[in-house]
């Protein structure tokens, strides 16, 4: 490290103190409140990889009661692949090593994924300005309390966006250098990134885009050898992926059902409300610093690249607007973009303090500023996560599940399309359709009586109607009366009502 | 560092004309509307004491419609001198009547007057794109706008403390006898408006005091002079007037509730709160511009944000509860931003034309963003039908004995609409207040006992209040009949 690379954390040995300290309170923080069941954020999403991780792990423990591993493994399989399931896999692994299906192991592993992706936006800040701007979008990226609920939760997202990140710095470091080496390096990462997640594609293929394009030109890009590696290494592995999920195994083809709503886009509400999503998670004042940061780049290569994701993330919205609306975690990859823009922002702001104010009192000041600011985040954090305990929620699902003889069919309206029932109460079932989801449903197309005489004619083909959303049950007057007046009530109370269809 | 003398450029004009226009426009905004959109206790107070005020000097008004104003306006206590209150009057009655959208013209109006001095100084401190920017937050900041149209001393006291820093500022530049003498009279105004702005403006006279030397400034009569008069007429008027008064809010606003400084917990609210009025990026982006500014404009506002820690460390209640307590900070903050926005500035110069829009752009969002916001507030907020509902209730609520109440802003809007007078029960957030202070709430029976012993009637309009406090509904339910029971209220008699 040249001293061009950090003018305002000197000595050398207090940029590093500061980032391992950093890295270690973010780390902290999300190993606080660990063994808490993945309830507390997207379950659906989180159970669908437990299901899946489950499945993979009983189908190697060889000492699991038959009738479990049957349903760990028909679990699993039940799981429409929308992605490979590599944390899933890990998770199994990590199941094996610890010696039990322990959920803090994936919460632990999507944790460390994420700080590895914010290393990455740290070294960033030295392609983009100083590694001082970087330890600002370090910790941002850390103490952002979005970003500390989403990645310690169960789902790729994290591993995906920590993929980008490191994707992003070998590509800027490959412009830096533009050897075959780092060109090699940038291409794999890229290649990794873009089949951990395809939607990855959004954002590191309109950064190489917008890197090649500004910084080198088309002409003489198509002349180059490493672009050209750069390019083929990026889309090979998800390619391959593809041809066999579409084409070979078809185990991918119901991936794009309910994916693309257009309609959306023609509403001006929907820009509002994204917004709303966005600027709610990443906060309206951040996202206009990292815009600006965007600007100061001088290098044109590299606000090709950064502009390029950003552009991507446009893209990205816009094509996904239902679930932009409606899944804050789509917003993750932005916050990788604002961490890596305000490294820009950063890095100048620093650097004009190290030239005017030279003193120690200064940069122990912005260091109390950091950590003051980072504890103060995390300490939101830790309250809510303290306040919100879902480890009694286990024990209800298995009291759902004992009412229900084994080998049933059952319809369930359930919280988490039913996932909690199937992952604590080890009781397969398929979901009721909530008002969302058939709302979801007439949005792309399908008249609304349509989707509800599809979920009646269901009815008679189960053994077992289970409703634990006793509320929304009631208020659905249709429905409750219509299985009152048919089926036989095996057990109802406040929190879950049974109906056995045979009966 | 630019010279006011420095003639703005047509651009820079422009833009200014734009701000102050969007700024008084903002403000402006649902006029109409009743001020209870924001902290409704304390503009109601002032609408109160402003009415008394007004009817006082109204010698062709109906008596008993006078006296009545004036014995309301009695019976609220005087926090500060009534300034604002005074002017507002004196406008009622050049306009024929009393029309609470006065009020709000006029600190809007001090507002943007505060802005332009604000202007000033920060092109003083920095440069004039450094001042527009501060400028830009100073106007659009969504806190800001909602506080800065209320009816309370507050916004006039802020712009007190802008004028009162710019005198200093002058002071230190200059050394002359007149900015002495303005800094020392317009100090002692900021802090007669309200004295929480005795803080900032002492902890950067401090500032300013120090940055020349203080063995120097020992024996300068000009120094002596400032402080003289900084500190004798706000004095003269809250240790001398009304002593028990100041007393009394020591005791019950700081020595009893210190002790929250000790929390940990303390300092994380407080500072949510702030991140949720200010944003705290850009209060940390604040510090930092504190730092990277020049050496003078660094000591003064250094002295600013240090009297706004002991303010908050001394009213720590307040620090977390009430957001105009912090109404202050913001022409602070916007000062200390200015040299940030200065570095900007100077960065952005060295762009392409296509990325200068592009800033364009992002400037224009980053201050329409904030007044779509409000505006969207303001016009989710209705209270027009407010008035007519309490003066309702004031003609139903007997005049034949005294009335208790569980009631809205401390039985304010009873009294500014309905004309009528009562006793408080103590809401749930005042019990709390009163544990947190060592009192003790636990004794219910005798509690009730003693604050009803001279009531015949008790009347609640916040009943969700009275849910909270089961022991209070159970005795009102339990012993007393129900006289009148209507929307949003119920009177009990308590001589049946």
């Amino acid at each position: 490290m040249n001293d061009q690379t950090s003018l305002f954390f000197q000595p050398r040995w207090l940029l590093w103190l500061v980032v391992i300290l950093a890295v270690t309170f973010g780390l902290g923080i999300r190993a606080y409140d660990l063994t808490d069941p993945p309830l507390d954020f997207h379950a659906t999403r989180q159970l669908r990889s437990a299901i899946i991780a489950r499945g993979m792990y009983y189908a190697n423990l060889g000492d699991a009661p038959a009738w479990q591993r049957e349903r760990a493994i028909q679990g699993m399989e039940a799981e429409a692949p929308i992605e490979p399931p590599i944390l899933e896999r890990l998770s199994a692994w990590g199941y094996s090593l610890v010696g039990g299906e322990h959920l803090w192991v994936p919460r632990l592993l999507s944790a460390l994924f994420w700080i590895s992706g914010a290393m990455a936006v740290f070294l960033l800040g030295r392609e983009f300005g100083t590694f001082d701007g970087g330890v600002v979008a370090l910790f941002y990226i850390l103490f952002l309390p979005y970003s500390i609920y989403a990645s310690r939760s169960f789902q790729p997202d994290p591993l995906m966006v920590a993929s980008i990140a490191w994707a992003m710095w070998a590509a800027a470091r490959w412009y830096r250098l533009r050897t075959i080496k780092s060109a090699l390096l940038a291409g794999l990462l890229a290649g990794v990134s873009l089949y951990i997640k395809t939607v990855a594609v959004f954002f590191v293929g309109s950064g190489l885009v917008g890197l090649v394009l500004a910084g080198i030109g088309l002409r003489k890009a198509l002349r180059d050898r490493q672009v050209w590696t750069l390019g083929v290494l990026t889309i090979l592995p998800t390619t391959l992926f593809y041809i066999n999920g579409l084409w070979i195994s078809g185990v991918l083809r119901q991936q794009f059902q309910y994916r693309f709503f257009p309609d959306l886009l023609r509403d001006p509400a929907f820009y509002i409300r994204w917004q709303e999503m966005a600027t709610n998670i990443c906060g309206f004042g951040t996202l206009l610093a990292a815009l600006i940061g965007l600007l100061l780049l001088r290098d044109s290569g590299k606000r090709g690249l950064l502009a390029g994701m950003w552009l991507g993330y446009v893209a990205y919205s816009m094509t996904f607007a239902y679930h932009t609306l409606t899944h804050d975690y789509y917003q993750l990859p932005l916050i990788l973009i604002i961490a890596a823009s305000l490294t820009v922002l950063a890095s100048e702001i620093l650097t004009r303090m190290a030239l005017v104010e030279q003193s120690i009192w200064a940069r122990l000041l912005v260091i109390v500023i950091l950590f003051g600011g980072a504890a103060f985040k995390a300490w939101d954090v830790r309250v809510n996560l303290a306040r919100d305990d879902y480890r009694g929620d286990a024990a209800f699902w298995q009291e759902v599940g004992e009412w229900i003889p084994p080998d049933s069919n059952v319809l369930a309206m359930s919280q988490a399309y039913g996932q909690a029932l199937y992952f604590f109460g080890w009781v397969p079932n398929d979901p009721w359709l909530s008002q969302g989801d058939i709302d979801m449903r007439v949005l792309a197309g399908t008249p609304e009586e349509e989707v509800l005489q599809a979920q009646y004619d269901m009815i008679p083909k189960y053994d077992y109607f289970v409703t634990t959303q006793v509320g929304e049950f009631r208020a659905d007057a249709r429905l409750s009366e219509f299985l009152y007046a048919n089926y036989a009530v095996v057990v109802e109370n406040n929190s879950f009502i049974i109906f056995n269809l045979r009966k | 560092m630019e010279k006011q003398s420095t003639p703005l450029s047509m651009p820079v004009r422009l833009v200014l004309v734009i701000f102050f226009l969007l700024g008084l426009g903002i403000r402006l905004y649902d006029l109409s509307d009743p001020p209870l959109d924001f902290h409704p206790t304390r503009q109601l107070h002032s609408a109160i004491v402003a009415r008394g005020i007004y009817y006082a000097m109204a010698p062709d008004s109906d008596l008993s419609t006078r006296d009545q104003a004036v014995s309301l306006k009695a019976t609220i206590g005087a926090f500060e001198p009534p300034i604002i209150e005074t002017i507002t009057a004196f406008v009622y009655k050049a306009m024929g009547g009393e029309n609470l959208a006065i009020p709000r013209i006029i600190n809007s109006l001090i507002w943007l007057g505060g802005g332009m001095v604000l202007f000033a100084l920060s092109r003083r401190m920095a440069s004039t794109t450094g001042a527009v920017f501060a400028l830009g937050y100073y106007l659009f900041l969504p806190f800001g706008v909602q506080a800065s149209r209320s009816f309370q001393p507050d916004p006039l006291m802020t712009v007190g403390v802008i004028v009162s820093i710019f005198a200093f500022y002058r002071w230190s530049e200059e050394r002359s006898w007149k900015w002495a003498i303005l800094a020392g009279l317009l100090s002692a105004f900021a802090v007669l408006v309200k004295i929480m702005a005795a803080y900032l403006i002492a902890g950067m006279a401090v500032a300013a005091v120090l940055y020349a030397g203080l063995r120097p400034n020992w024996r300068n009569p000009q120094v002596w002079a400032m402080a003289a008069l900084m500190i004798v007429p706000p004095a003269g008027y809250y240790l001398f007037r009304d002593p028990g008064s100041s007393a009394d809010y020591l005791a019950g606003w700081t020595l009893a509730l210190i002790h929250l400084i000790t929390d940990p917990g303390f300092y994380i609210r407080w500072l949510s709160f702030l991140s949720y009025l200010m944003s705290l990026a850009l209060i940390f982006l604040g510090l930092v511009g504190v730092l990277i500014a020049k050496s003078l404009p660094r000591a003064l506002l250094m002295g600013l944000w240090i009297g706004y820690i002991l303010y908050g460390l001394t009213l720590p209640y307040q620090m977390y509860t009430h957001d105009y307590y912090h109404i202050q900070l913001i022409p602070v903050l916007a000062l200390s931003l200015a040299p940030m926005a200065d570095l900007l500035f100077e960065k952005l110069n060295q762009l392409q034309r296509r990325w200068r829009i592009l800033f364009v752009v992002i400037a224009l969002a980053a201050i329409f963003y904030p007044l779509w916001t409000v505006r969207s507030t303001l016009a989710a907020q209705d209270y027009h039908h407010e008035p007519a509902y309490w003066a309702a209730l004031g003609e139903q609520t007997p005049d034949d004995g005294n009335v208790i109440a569980l009631t809205q802003d401390y039985g304010f809007r009873l009294m500014y609409y309905g004309w009528t007078h009562v006793s408080l029960w103590p809401s749930g957030i005042e019990r709390d207040l009163t544990e947190l202070r060592g009192g003790d709430t636990s004794k219910f029976e005798s509690d009730f006992a003693e604050r009803t012993a001279d009531k015949r009637y008790f009347l609640i309009t916040a009943l969700s209040q009275l849910a909270q406090q089961p022991a209070l509904q159970t005795m009102l339910d339990e012993n007393y009949p129900v006289i009148a029971r209507g929307d949003g209220y119920v009177l009990y008699d308590l001589v049946p």
